[in-house]
């Protein structure tokens, strides 16, 4: 009898043991959503964002000043040096990329970045310049992709999740006659 | 008179008599040839044949009141054999004459003579099937049954293809032919139709004909000629053929039909037949959009001469014999609506010699009928094409308007004009193709991602001499003319055409005798660098040289040689900047290079004639030691040394001695310098990590940077450090920032410090005095203010304005940067308190962070930074 009780004991045991093994997973989705929505809605001019001016401190009189002047951005939830420039870089590069997307030339794909979606109204000097300023995007996409990933200790495997988020607020905030893939492989004309 | 009547009727008796024995001999006779019809005929026929050269033996005769019947004949010829099952013939003694013929089941075998030495022959059995023959009232008739017959044994075959073509299923016996022949008489003309599918080589074809035989006289002899038209659709996507076929004389293929006795017919060897014409026209309806429709005459010769086969694919290889004279194919069809002429003769008189001749003619011809909407624009086209069986001749002159091409996204041209013209010949005693080609464009745009050439700007030509043989590719010559000037000689590349796996990249390096190429410098930057990637690298569009660009072949080398000037965003930085480089191509030695520059000015940096001597080997470029004197100091580097196939980028002790930054900032209000040593960078992608230490000493300390790092090349150019300094002077320090007076020694540290883009992303402060240090520990009023204000503003009391300056015994700081996000703490611990400044035993300020927990935004750290540099600056 009570190596039958010991038995049981040590079969119970393990049921536990194996039955408790809890993998948890945190992937911090409001903060990107929110990091997201800010980041589209200033870059493409839909919130006021603060002047440089206002914040570049005039001409550096301190060596407190050599941190720089270019600080002027908005507050967001996530941010840092890399985020707020390349903001910067892509907030500048929008008023190009403007007429193309009402245009319907380009299209924000679900993957949180700019394809190309028809070239036919436009000629090979202006396709060159849009694939070139697609190709800028992109990349400036991806490396803000990451920089929010790694503010939000986001691992790399969860990259694709943080592009679908930032993608839904890219075609939120796309202008009229943009091209929009809500699913994969769905696409529809705002 | 009695006497005379008497004699009178004597004679007519005996006339009478006479009369009727021969009547009755000839009864007599009649009855017996009657009777002995059947073996007179039996006896006679191979008697009357054998004269005429044939072998008749009947099996039997039978005769009834008007019918005579003839069963199982054998007749045997040089080349026929065969039996007829029966002849029945059938007549009317009144009105004498015969009133039908009919052969039943004639079963011929045609045996061809001796068939070698031709390339045309029968070398199987025709089984010539007919179900009868009649002849009614003069009018021939011939019937065929419809049959499903092993017609493998019908094959005409090369000899050369002999035993293949002796194979038992070129045509498998699935195949069903049937046909009719009608034969009319006096004049014999016969017309029929076949139909059926044969199944030859797994491939099922449907064939319907129809067909008219004349036999016709001519000079003296009897003509057979032919004329028949038909279908045939193969089972194949697309394909169907259509023909009409005159044979005159079909002698030429059925000698027996001749009547003329040779001595080669004596010798059964038809290929000796009389001459034939035959002409054809053949239209080939391969796809909807090709048409193809032309002649074939070919006259006075024999068939025999021509041996083809016929490919379904449509195309029809044709090999001309010594024997065939004065033949020609004309034809014209349209590709793509593009007119095509090709006339193939044989002229005769010089043997075996043939030639073709094909002109391609169009003027404003729409290039849209080629590639649909891919392609597009008009062109006038000559191109003449002249081939001989040992040469041939190309040359085209082409004129496009407007061309637009498009691949896909990345590749395509629009609005191209140009002319292109290209003579091209092969000689077969050489064995090798020699041409020229001249190619001119003014107008246009061409697009090779990231490339865009605008063509209206850069208009020029190219001219290329050359020949190719089966092993080599040479180029005699090549001259660009336009937005750079390119000469190039005795170009050879090695290649093997037998090799159709051979792939371009597989191709060796091209042997240049001469190569000489000059141009402005701004056009390729333009085109080649800042157009392209200025979007991703904006200094791209800051950046402009203004200067000149050469390149030689020299020695097995590659020379470059550019003397250009630099400016970014309009201000001078290089002055008469000269890059000689040369790259061993065809030698393995190290070639010597140069960078040199009469000036150069970034501004704080600035320096003067400067030399630094590079060496360049096959995938490596490198340089070192190189000493450059800067601000009083010297920057120093042993070795620098780029590998690209590896990606690997080393530098070797970079030494900085002495370098005074107030030689670069006349106005910085401490004396700063600076020493380095990092032994050794190493590339690893994006990151350029070095080991050692850059040490710059100011206000008496020591700031060490150790664990340095750069990512020059990531979308957001950074670099990070740790960092740690010591016995930095306060007072000199405050001073200069202007953030009040504090006298004592400054120590501490900065861990993990991160700048992108020049702005601080990420640190860990640690700092605070030498409490071990010499000398009074004194702080101001303002300092503590800005202190204060740092730490979020807490406002000083009254009384404690009345003095300027405070003692204090300890100042303890940390602050930490991550998101953009400043923590500030006080290291000084006491009661529950974070201290970040504390008084001095008898009287001072103590600065006390309240609110130890709480983090200040970038932005609110801005604000207190620009309060205190507005403070320092009233």
């Amino acid at each position: 009898m009570p190596k039958i009780n010991l038995k049981l004991t040590f079969m119970f045991s393990i049921i536990i043991f194996t039955a408790c093994v809890t993998v948890n997973i945190y992937f911090p989705a409001a903060e990107v959503r929110q990091a997201a929505e800010e980041i589209a809605k200033d870059v493409r001019g839909q919130e006021p964002s603060q002047d440089p001016a206002d914040t570049g401190a005039g001409e550096p009189q301190s060596f407190l000043n050599l941190i720089g002047t270019a600080y002027a951005q908005q507050e967001l939830a996530i941010s840092n040096a890399t985020i707020r420039q390349i903001k910067a870089r892509m907030k500048a590069r929008y008023t190009q990329l403007a007429p193309f997307l009402k245009q319907g030339v380009l299209g924000e794909s679900a993957k949180g970045l700019l394809v190309i979606r028809d070239t036919s109204s436009i000629n090979l000097k202006a396709r060159a310049e849009v694939k070139r300023q697609v190709s800028a995007e992109n990349s400036d996409r991806m490396a803000l992709y990451s920089a929010v990933s790694k503010a939000l200790k986001i691992s790399g495997s969860e990259l694709a999740r943080v592009q679908e988020i930032f993608a839904r607020e890219w075609q939120k905030t796309a202008p009229k006659g943009t091209w929009i893939e809500p699913g994969s492989g769905k696409w529809e004309q705002r | 008179m009695t006497e005379k009547s008497v004699k009178t009727s004597s004679k007519k008796r005996k006339f009478v008599w006479i009369l009727g024995i021969f009547f009755l001999s000839a009864a007599l006779l009649s009855g017996s040839l009657y009777q002995c019809l059947p073996l007179l005929i039996k006896k006679l026929v191979p008697i009357v044949a054998k004269s005429e050269g044939y072998a008749v033996r009947l099996s039997e005769v039978r005769k009834s009141y008007g019918l005579i019947t003839l069963e199982r004949i054998r007749i045997s010829h040089k080349e026929i054999r065969g039996e007829i099952q029966r002849i029945s013939v059938e007549y009317s003694l009144w009105p004498f004459g015969l009133k039908e013929i009919t052969l039943e089941k004639p079963d011929f075998k045609v045996i061809p003579g001796a068939s070698a030495g031709m390339d045309f022959g029968f070398n199987r059995t025709l089984v010539w099937l007919l179900g009868k023959v009649s002849i009614v009232n003069g009018e021939i008739e011939l019937k065929t049954t419809s049959f499903v017959a092993d017609l493998s044994a019908f094959s005409i075959t090369r000899k050369e293809l002999l035993s293949l073509a002796q194979g038992p299923n070129d045509l498998s016996p699935a195949s069903i032919i049937s046909g009719r022949i009608s034969v009319m008489t006096p004049e014999i003309q016969a017309d029929g139709d076949l139909k059926g599918m044969l199944d030859w080589n797994s491939t099922r074809f449907h064939l319907m004909s129809k067909g008219k035989i004349i036999v016709d006289k001519f000079q003296g002899r009897t003509v057979y000629n032919l004329k028949t038209s038909g279908r045939i659709d193969p089972q194949m996507g697309g394909l169907s053929a259509e023909a009409d076929l005159a044979v005159h004389d079909l002698c030429s293929i059925f000698p027996f039909l001749s009547e003329e006795t040779t001595k080669s017919d004596s010798d059964s060897n038809i290929s000796q037949s009389c001459p034939v014409s035959i002409s054809a026209s053949i239209r080939y309806l391969l796809a909807e959009d090709l048409k193809v429709s032309g002649k074939l005459a070919l006259k006075d010769t024999r068939l025999s001469s021509i041996s083809g086969i016929p490919i379904i694919q449509g195309t029809w290889r044709v090999k001309a014999s010594p024997d065939l004279k004065n033949g020609y194919i004309d034809a014209g069809f349209e590709l793509r609506e593009l007119p095509i002429s090709i006339k193939l003769s044989w002229p005769g008189e010089n043997g075996n010699q043939w030639e073709a001749v094909a002109r391609i003619s169009s003027t404003n011809y729409d290039f849209s009928n080629i590639k649909g909407p891919i392609l597009s624009g008009l062109g006038d086209i000559i191109a003449d094409v002249f081939v001989t069986p040992d040469s041939w001749k190309v040359s085209m002159d082409l004129g496009v308007k407007d061309l637009s091409w498009a691949r896909d996204e990345n590749h395509a041209f629009e609005g191209i004009s140009s002319k292109i013209e290209l003579l091209a010949n092969y000689d077969g005693s050489f064995k090798n193709i020699s041409w020229k080609g001249n190619l001119e464009w003014s107008e246009g745009a061409a697009l090779v991602y990231p490339w865009f050439l605008d063509l209206t700007q850069f208009a020029g030509s190219v001219e290329t001499i050359g020949t190719l043989d089966k092993k080599k590719l040479l180029f005699n010559k090549i001259a660009v003319s336009g937005p750079f000037e390119l000469m190039a000689r005795e170009i050879s590349l090695d290649c093997n055409l037998n090799d159709n796996t051979a792939k371009l990249s597989q191709w060796k390096m091209p042997k240049i005798q001469v190569l000489k190429a000059k141009g402005k410098l701004e056009i390729p930057y333009k085109i080649l660098f800042q157009e392209p990637f200025s979007a991703e690298y904006d200094f791209l569009n800051d950046l402009m040289p203004k200067g000149t660009w050469l390149v030689e072949l020299e020695q097995g080398s590659l020379r470059t040689e550019i003397k250009t000037d630099l400016s970014f965003s309009g201000h001078d930085v290089i002055q008469g900047m000269d890059l000689n480089l040369g790259y061993p191509i065809y030698t393995d030695i190290c070639q010597p290079g140069l960078i040199k520059w009469d000036r150069l000015t970034w501004p704080p940096l600035s320096l003067e004639k400067t030399k630094i001597p590079l060496t360049v080997c096959k995938g490596n470029l490198s340089c070192g030691p190189i000493k450059i004197p800067v601000a009083q100091g010297e920057i120093s580097l042993k070795e620098i040394s780029w590998d690209w196939p590896a990606s690997s980028l080393k530098l070797g002790e970079l030494r900085l001695i002495g370098v005074d930054l107030k030689s670069f900032w006349p106005d910085l209000p401490l004396s700063v310098d600076i020493e380095g040593d990092l032994d050794q960078g190493k590339w690893s992608d994006p990151r350029l990590c070095f080991d050692g230490e850059i040490l710059v000493n100011t206000t008496g300390g020591k700031i060490r940077f150790q664990n340095i790092w750069i990512e020059p090349l990531a979308p957001m150019p950074s670099f990070g450090a740790d960092v740690v300094f010591h016995d930095l002077d306060l007072a000199q320090l405050s001073d200069a920032a202007q953030f009040g007076h504090i006298t004592g020694k400054l120590t501490g540290h900065i861990d993990h410090l991160i700048m992108s883009g020049g702005q601080p992303e990420s640190f860990e402060l640690v700092m605070e005095n030498d409490s071990k240090a010499p000398g009074p520990k004194r702080i101001s009023l303002e300092a503590v203010e800005n202190i204060s204000i740092l730490g979020g503003g807490g406002s000083i009391p009254f009384f404690g304005r009345m003095f300027k300056e405070y003692p204090y015994r300890r100042i303890g700081i940390s602050c930490s940067l991550n998101n953009d996000l400043f923590t500030l703490h006080g290291l000084i611990k006491k009661d529950g308190k974070e201290y970040l400044v504390e008084r001095g035993l008898i009287r001072g300020v103590n600065v006390i962070n309240r609110n130890p927990d709480g983090k200040i935004s970038f932005k609110d750290m801005l604000d207190r930074l620009k309060r205190i540099t507005r403070t320092g600056q009233e």
